[in-house]
């Protein structure tokens, strides 16, 4: 459980030109759920997420995950670094191990684990995120852009965190290592359901497809939160901060406003096809 | 015109044990891009997207093939000059484009390092500025701006030199949906009411399907070309090579694979219409 109390954050505060970037914000994200952080350019996502794991003070306010208040000077940052993996933009540029497998043994090392216990981690952080054993003696470098990023993300989730923040995790990905990486949560998700999965996407239809909960952000506080259904039925609200709402979503709501029965909350291509195929059928609607 | 004529292109590698390892990226490239045209390319990532823009403006010449702007030779270095005055390249993040402490001097740069009389710079920087939208933010600093104006900057500081060809290698990768739609609306305009000739390099499938026309790339090669319209028909190809294709353009395929009589669309407008004449016909 992460609560976020009151949190301002200031840049340079009390220096000539400072700038505020977060606004009094107030969150509760629960144990297990996977959350989609979005908002436009500047609207304060990494600045938020940079407080989870304490590497910026805020300038008032408090987070406390699991009943640590990670914002405390007092608190361990060794400690709080265990509890919430932070996997930065385009981290794949942070990759500097000789081999794959060093490159992810290197947070575990760190952690003072026995050899058994790194090599168990490496293993299976590398099947979560779909790297092969083959590859564990390849050089980083010698890999695609959408394998190095899941290296670089294996890393992290090898130290075993409870709480997992992305941030644009799939930026400048192809459509195929979009997936890839879209997956990799979902699996993630499965087989660690304790595990809390925040990241940040600009992209509606991935959020649609592997969140649960949405966290609007918008000039530096929180504009919305919500389920998916919940946020992306107000797609005007989210186009006037300069976000969107999926095509499935802008198709649907259309056919809906020209008097058309369908029903509300449409959110995937899946879902949406299925609703839209028994309209042309003639079915009653069935809302399943 | 640009041309490019069977262009072959390898990466050179030395290994720690002194061999050369060669990986080749084009392989065999020809495409030609006309006047006024607005051709996006589409490709997995590493697929070569990247090293053909480079060829389109001399940065990188062919290992094989040529290479042509307006029947200039990019292996002419006599002509280099002239050939990047021509085409200019915005890339992906917005950020490594800027030179400058000021908006306006940053657009002014370009024009300055080739010698532009002083007021002929003023004009091109206004009205730059104005066809992107900047024009109230001149005196602002770049690092004060969201990643859509910074990107917009970048736009105005190429179109500065005032180039025949613009090349844009995932201009948008980094911005968020309305960045993402300032930037593109804004290359449209350009090319409508300036006949500027565009090419767009892109993940985003629904950017492609605003295009004229797209090329598709696969391991160096080019494997479609056609009109966006021809191009998404292709569903199975381009999902085959881990590409995509708009979610109108899906909706409407899944439904036709249902049984249903939808035609081939690519936008949500031409999708939100086919469904309901279906509609209509059946009531
Ligand atoms: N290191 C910094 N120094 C000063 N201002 C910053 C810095 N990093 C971010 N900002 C500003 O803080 C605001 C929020 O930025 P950020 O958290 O990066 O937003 P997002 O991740 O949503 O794009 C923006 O106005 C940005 O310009
Ligand atoms: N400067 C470089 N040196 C060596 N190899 C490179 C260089 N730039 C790109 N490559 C390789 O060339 C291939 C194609 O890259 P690129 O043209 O950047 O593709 P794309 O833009 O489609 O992602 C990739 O395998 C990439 O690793
Ligand atoms: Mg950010
Ligand atoms: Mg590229």
């Amino acid at each position: 459980m992460i609560s976020v109390r009151n949190l301002n954050y200031v840049y340079g505060a009390g220096l000539p030109g400072s700038r505020q970037a977060l606004f009094d914000i107030n969150l509760d994200i629960e144990t297990g759920d996977v959350v989609a952080l979005i908002g436009h350019t500047g609207s304060g996502k990494s600045t938020l997420i940079q407080h989870f794991n304490a590497l910026v003070p805020p300038t008032s306010g408090t987070v406390v995950i699991d009943g640590i208040n990670v914002t405390d000077k007092a608190a361990k940052k060794s400690d709080i670094r265990k509890k919430v993996g932070l996997v930065f933009q385009y981290p794949e540029h942070q990759l500097f191990e000789e081999t794959v497998f060093d490159d992810v043994a290197f947070g575990p090392k760190n952690l003072g684990l026995d050899e058994a216990e790194i090599k168990k981690r490496v293993f299976d952080a590398c099947a979560i995120v779909g790297i092969k054993e083959k590859y564990f003696g390849f050089s980083p470098f010698e890999l695609s852009g959408g394998q190095k990023r899941r290296v670089a993300i294996a890393g992290v989730i090898a130290m075993e965190p409870n709480v997992l923040v992305l941030d644009e995790p799939v930026a400048g990905l192809d459509p195929k290592g979009r997936d890839g990486i879209l997956a990799m949560i979902t699996g993630l998700h499965e087989q660690r359901p304790e595990m809390t999965i925040i990241f940040v996407s600009h992209s509606m239809e991935d959020v649609a497809r592997v969140a649960n909960h949405i966290i609007v952000m918008n000039e530096g506080s929180v504009a919305m939160t919500g389920t998916v259904a919940e946020v992306f039925s107000k797609g005007d609200e989210l186009r006037g901060m300069g976000l969107a709402v999926p095509q499935i979503t802008q198709i649907t709501d259309r056919l809906r406003a020209m008097g058309y029965e369908l029903p509300p909350h449409i959110y995937t291509l899946k879902y949406g096809e299925r609703a839209i195929a028994a309209l042309l059928r003639g079915e009653e609607r069935t809302d399943v | 015109m640009i041309e490019i004529k069977n262009v072959s292109y390898c990466y050179h590698k030395e290994e720690a044990d002194g061999r050369i390892n060669e990986n080749k990226v084009l392989n065999n490239v020809s495409l030609t891009v006309h006047e006024g045209e607005f051709v996006a390319i589409l490709g997995h990532n590493g697929s070569g997207k990247s090293t053909l823009a480079k060829h389109m403006n001399g940065i990188l010449v062919p290992e094989t093939g040529d290479c042509l702007i307006d029947g200039l030779s990019t292996r002419d270095e006599k002509k280099l000059l002239e050939i990047r005055s021509n085409v200019g390249m915005v890339f992906q993040n917005p950020d490594n484009q800027m030179v400058a402490a000021v908006v306006e001097d940053d657009v002014a740069f370009a024009p300055e390092n080739l010698g532009v009389p002083s007021e002929e710079i003023r004009r091109r920087v206004d009205e730059c500025l104005k066809i992107v939208g900047m024009w109230d933010y001149r005196r602002a600093q770049p690092s004060r701006l969201s990643g859509g104006q910074k990107q917009r900057v970048a736009i105005a500081s190429v179109l500065a030199m005032e180039p025949k060809y613009i090349i844009l290698d995932e201009p948008t990768a980094m911005l968020d949906p309305k960045g993402r739609e300032e930037v593109i609306s804004t290359i449209h305009r350009l090319n409508r009411e300036r006949n500027m000739t565009v090419v767009l390099i892109t993940h985003y499938m629904e950017e492609a399907a605003s295009a004229e026309r797209v090329a598709v790339m696969d391991d160096g090669e080019i494997i479609l070309d056609g009109t966006a319209r021809e191009v998404f028909h292709e569903i199975e190809i381009l999902k085959n090579i881990g590409l995509d294709v708009p979610q109108a353009t899906e909706l409407a395929f899944m439904l036709r694979e249902d049984g249903f009589n939808i035609p081939h669309v690519i936008t949500v407008d031409e999708c939100v219409q086919a469904i309901a004449e279906a509609l209509e016909v059946k009531s």
